[in-house]
């Protein structure tokens, strides 16, 4: 009798136990992320925050990442086409809008109210970029901040003093000039004031004219490419090069991936994803907030990366928890890469945090210049609208002959200006 | 005396030409080719010397030849930071399968198009042909699409599959060469009471062996370094393949080019050697296509 109620007992334990097995098993949801990081961020903040995550929810995450932008947005619209998209990805500004306009992002408005999430933690500016018609898209991370890094052992080699805040674009020339070294006296130049960042000329232009370079940035009507201060800007990169000889040509990089870190740039206009390399090159730098244009405001880049979901997910809460946990506020994904020193973020909360603005690994280093021209941020996308391709492969042709200096601005903008109010007149086309 | 120096000079000299003038072909020859080597020597040079690099030494400027101090232990540094002996078997597999597909599929449809005639075989070869005219961009989504239906994401199998499914250009190759074989050798084995399956297994593939040698080279060559499909295809790290592997240096604002040059150079070895056994069969490959034109 007894052995039989033992073996009962145990049947009967067995049996709950699979049962309880089985439905925890149906239970727990596996969402997949799909990202386009380092393997420093991969290992150092995607890894801890999957683990993190499946501890505090239950929610189990089938992680993917391709660190090249451009093969992965072709894996990713693959994947979005073909019907079985990641459930969270990592979409840039633009990519975010233009999948957004097509119905691949699922609005996250709903969840924002329902968790009371106060947006105003986000700055405007850069919240605006992922809302479209009152809808928000994503939650964005970061903001591709733009800052002067310059390497402070060859300002005092050269004498050159240090930038200060509120410089201009003529300071920035002259120190590029004095900069500018040709240490062997053979007439080539074997130290340029700074390294090349003509791509970012509509910086220049925000400088200048405190506006973008279209009327609207989502429904574009005008293009101000020939207005003065667009031509004087973009005049003054082509001279950087062609004229002051401060910033090298192609010829003169010959394919070097970042003469700052070679040392052989005095400065790098570039953002807070170079920090790494630079702090691993063993040089003394510092960065400096952008030098003031025309217009007398500092201005910065709004654009970013943001963490956004699929509009056909099976599992839109769990999503939903991964992208709160990533980017919402107190994001734990946030926590991790502010040590980093990777990122400049989007989260107020994060912008004053001292991890940020006073890191362990940059001892009385000015980080604040990463914030300046908050206020005045502006894309680089510009117009944030699905006709954003054609202008850029547009303007990188044109403005490819300037640079060279077979082509003048006034000349490459007028041929801008021409292809745009064709493609103004005929935007339906690309919507 | 005179006349006879006069006489013995020009003969000399005609000796002296006959004698080296050839050689002086054959140097020439050499020269170019020499030059031609150097050329495509040079990027091969270049990974070998990245790869020992410190991460500082490959961003000097201007760029320098030898490294210095060597940086042997970039080797076991790029191998062992994503698993690549797993992405060597998964190549591996992929490759090894894809070959025996392409090469036995093809075959067997060329010799079809070489040997039979039926109402439309024309018709059918060209449609065969035009296949070729597809870019490939333009199937990505298709092909994803169908093999999301039949579950095979994230396996090897729309990587070897649609190989077992012919190429056409390999379908042209061996239909090329499958011409060329005389006609008298299957009716003399058909005399013989040899079936079509016969006359393909015992006397067309044993003939057409360099042929058969270069598909198999082409397809090695193309699936070893394919990097879109298993982008596309493969989505768990297990299954990644050595060009994805690789990539896992390179992104949009950083390259470890001393990590991706050692990875690249190790993850060249087996193109390499499969290209010294099989050199033969890849440049009379490279030769057939070049005249196969004119034989069909």
């Amino acid at each position: 009798m007894t052995r039989h109620k033992t073996v009962l007992t145990a049947v009967l334990v067995i049996f709950l136990l699979s049962l309880s097995l089985g439905a925890s098993a149906q239970d727990a949801v596996t969402i997949k992320w799909f990202m386009r990081w380092d393997q420093n961020r991969v290992e150092n903040v995607a890894m801890p925050v999957a683990e993190a995550f499946t501890d505090a929810t239950g929610i189990n995450i089938e992680f993917e990442n391709i660190g090249s932008g451009s093969d992965y947005y072709t894996k990713l619209q693959t994947t979005i086409a073909g019907g079985t998209p990641p459930d969270v990805f990592y979409p840039a500004t633009h990519v975010a809008n233009a999948y957004a306009s097509k119905g691949a992002l699922l609005s996250v408005n709903e969840f924002v109210e329902r968790d009371g999430i106060d947006l105003s933690v986000y700055d405007p500016t850069i919240l605006a970029n992922y809302m479209i018609d009152g809808e928000l898209h994503c939650l964005p991370i970061d903001h591709a901040a733009l800052v002067v890094y310059y390497n402070r052992e060859l300002f005092d080699a050269a004498g050159v003093d240090y930038p200060v805040d509120s410089w201009t674009w003529d300071d920035f020339l002259a120190t590029a000039d004095a900069l500018t070294l040709d240490t062997d006296g053979d007439g080539v130049t074997d130290q340029f004031g700074v390294d090349t960042f003509r791509n970012y000329w509509p910086m220049v232009v925000w400088s200048n004219t405190d506006r973008g370079l279209f009327d609207d940035i989502r429904h574009p009507t005008e293009f101000y490419g020939l207005d003065q201060g667009v031509i004087d800007s973009v005049q003054f990169v082509a001279d950087l090069i062609l004229e002051h000889n401060v910033m090298p040509s192609d010829e003169q990089r010959a394919d070097i991936s970042d003469l700052f870190a070679a040392g052989k740039a005095g400065m790098q206009v570039v953002g807070h994803w170079r920090m790494q390399r630079y702090l691993g090159s063993g040089f003394d730098f510092d960065m400096a907030a952008l030098p003031l244009g025309e217009s007398g405001e500092a201005v910065n880049r709004a654009d970013g990366s943001c963490f956004a979901i699929s509009a056909d997910t099976e599992h839109p809460e769990e999503a939903w928890q991964l992208v709160k946990f990533l980017a919402g506020p107190g994001s734990v994904g946030v926590n991790m890469l502010l040590d980093l020193q990777v990122m400049t973020p989007a989260l107020s909360e994060f912008k004053s945090d001292p991890r940020f603005l006073d890191p362990e690994l940059l001892p009385g280093s000015n980080k604040e210049a990463f914030l300046a021209g908050a206020g005045n941020y502006f894309s680089m996308y510009d117009p944030i609208h699905p006709m954003y391709s054609a202008f850029d492969s547009l303007w990188k042709q044109e403005l490819g002959e300037v640079w060279i200096g077979a082509a003048t601005v006034e000349d490459a903008m007028q041929r801008i200006a021409d292809e745009v109010a064709y493609i103004l007149e005929n935007i339906e086309d690309y919507e | 005396m005179a006349v006879n120096v006069a006489v013995a000079m020009p003969q000399r000299k005609n000796r002296l030409r006959e004698k080296y003038l050839p050689h002086l072909g054959v140097a020439a020859i050499y020269a170019i080719l020499l030059l031609g080597a150097v050329l495509i020597f040079f990027p091969f040079a270049w990974t070998i010397s990245t790869s020992l690099k410190t991460e500082q030494q490959t961003l000097e400027y201007p760029p320098t030849w030898v490294p210095d101090p060597v940086q042997w232990e970039n080797y076991p540094n790029a191998l062992t930071a994503r698993p690549f002996g797993r992405y060597y078997l998964n190549t591996t597999i992929i490759t090894v399968l894809s070959v025996i597909g392409q090469v036995t599929s093809s075959a067997v449809v060329a010799y079809g198009f070489a040997r039979f005639r039926f109402p439309g075989s024309g018709v059918l070869f060209m449609i065969v042909l035009s296949t070729l005219m597809i870019p490939f961009h333009m199937l990505i989504i298709p092909r994803f699409i169908l093999f999301k239906h039949l579950g095979w994401l994230d396996t090897f199998l729309p990587l070897i599959v649609p190989n077992f499914f012919g190429g056409a250009f390999s379908i042209f190759l061996l239909r090329q060469y499958f011409l060329t074989i005389p006609l008298d050798l299957d009716e003399a084995a058909k005399m013989d009471g040899a079936s079509a399956f016969q006359i393909f297994m015992r006397i067309i593939l044993p003939l057409a062996r360099p042929a058969l040698g270069a598909v198999a080279v082409f397809e090695f060559m193309s699936t070893w370094n394919d990097f879109l499909g298993p982008l596309i295809y493969l989505s768990s790290d297990r299954n990644y393949t050595v060009s994805i592997g690789l990539a896992a240096f390179r992104n949009d604002y950083f390259t470890a080019w001393h990590l991706y040059m050692a990875a690249a150079a190790v993850a060249m070895l087996a193109p390499l050697v499969v290209f010294f056994l099989a050199q033969k069969y890849f440049i009379s490959g490279v030769a057939l296509t070049g005249s196969g034109g004119s034989k069909g």
